[in-house]
């Protein structure tokens, strides 16, 4: 059975399934992460989406990354291991930097109806960053 | 002749900037014409570290066209895209980028007083959220 997790921020818990299959290398390594507390920011140059940074998951053994996509679909968790990002996405959205069009490992899903989690996505640009809490669903 | 200047107030933090007249004569003017200003800063979302206003006042939506266009925001200078659809401010490393890529735009005005204060006031909207940007004349004495 594959595992999930809880993310809450601004009041707001979805429920995230994890894509072990497709990225197990780094669904084993995000599990061990967990939980992570950290600031939710907007991002500057992907577009529609927010970001956290948990420096235990800026990896070197994280490459060659897994499950790799450009584009982020809104409702999916992908990360970017050079800098320990975890990316979200509430729309239009790419793995962007200072450098161009970048590559992530898309890991994890969020499952259920997703418009209040993207609603808090969305609103860290004009409300500027959000304490989230990722944490293992247990059972 | 020296160039015309603005002063720019960002929740408290005031700065001078001239007008880059020279380079952008007709979108510095309507630039002037369009102003004051008064609206809500945002951060940007596809150009890296820089806010921006939307949309542009009516005088800059006249100007359909790019003078000297350029892609990097050179950290305290103001930028629009032509026919006013935003104007930004950059606090650091910023290219115009949009949806399908990078784009030009035009430059209007750099800071010359008070660069480092409302510098990093502009990089607290990543943090913090919107700001208040108000952009008024500077009067020839």
């Amino acid at each position: 059975m594959s595992r999930r997790v809880e993310l809450e921020v601004a009041g707001v818990t979805v429920t995230a399934v994890l894509l072990e299959d497709l990225a197990p290398k780094t669904t084993s390594a995000f599990w061990e992460a967990l939980p992570i507390q950290q600031t939710l920011r907007h991002v500057r140059w992907g577009g529609n989406g927010a970001y956290v940074i948990e420096r235990k998951l800026r990896d070197e053994k994280l490459f060659p990354l897994e499950n790799r996509i450009a584009y982020y679909f809104p409702g999916t968790i992908s990360l970017k291991p050079e800098h320990g990002e975890l990316a979200f996405s509430y729309g239009q959205s790419q793995a962007r930097s200072l450098g161009g069009n970048g590559w992530a490992t898309h890991f994890a899903d969020i499952e259920g109806d997703t418009s209040e989690f993207l609603d808090v996505l969305a609103r860290t640009q004009h409300e500027g960053g959000k304490p989230m809490v990722i944490r293992r669903k247990e059972g | 002749m020296a160039a015309r200047r603005i002063r720019i107030n960002v929740d408290g933090v005031e700065a001078v900037a001239e007008l880059q007249e020279d380079l952008s004569p007709r979108a510095t003017a309507a630039f002037w014409e369009s102003l004051p200003i008064n609206k809500p800063l945002v951060a940007a979302k596809w150009s890296g570290r820089a806010c921006f206003i939307h949309p542009a006042a009516e005088p800059l939506r006249a100007i359909e066209t790019l003078e000297n266009p350029v892609t990097s925001i050179y950290p305290g200078t103001i930028v629009m895209r032509p026919r006013g659809s935003e104007e930004l401010i950059s606090y650091g490393e910023s290219e115009y980028r949009w949806a399908v890529g990078t784009d030009y735009v035009t430059r209007l005005a750099k800071i010359v007083e008070n660069r480092g204060p409302l510098i990093e006031m502009l990089a607290r909207t990543h943090d913090e959220g919107d700001k208040h940007i108000t952009i008024t004349r500077v009067d020839a004495s």
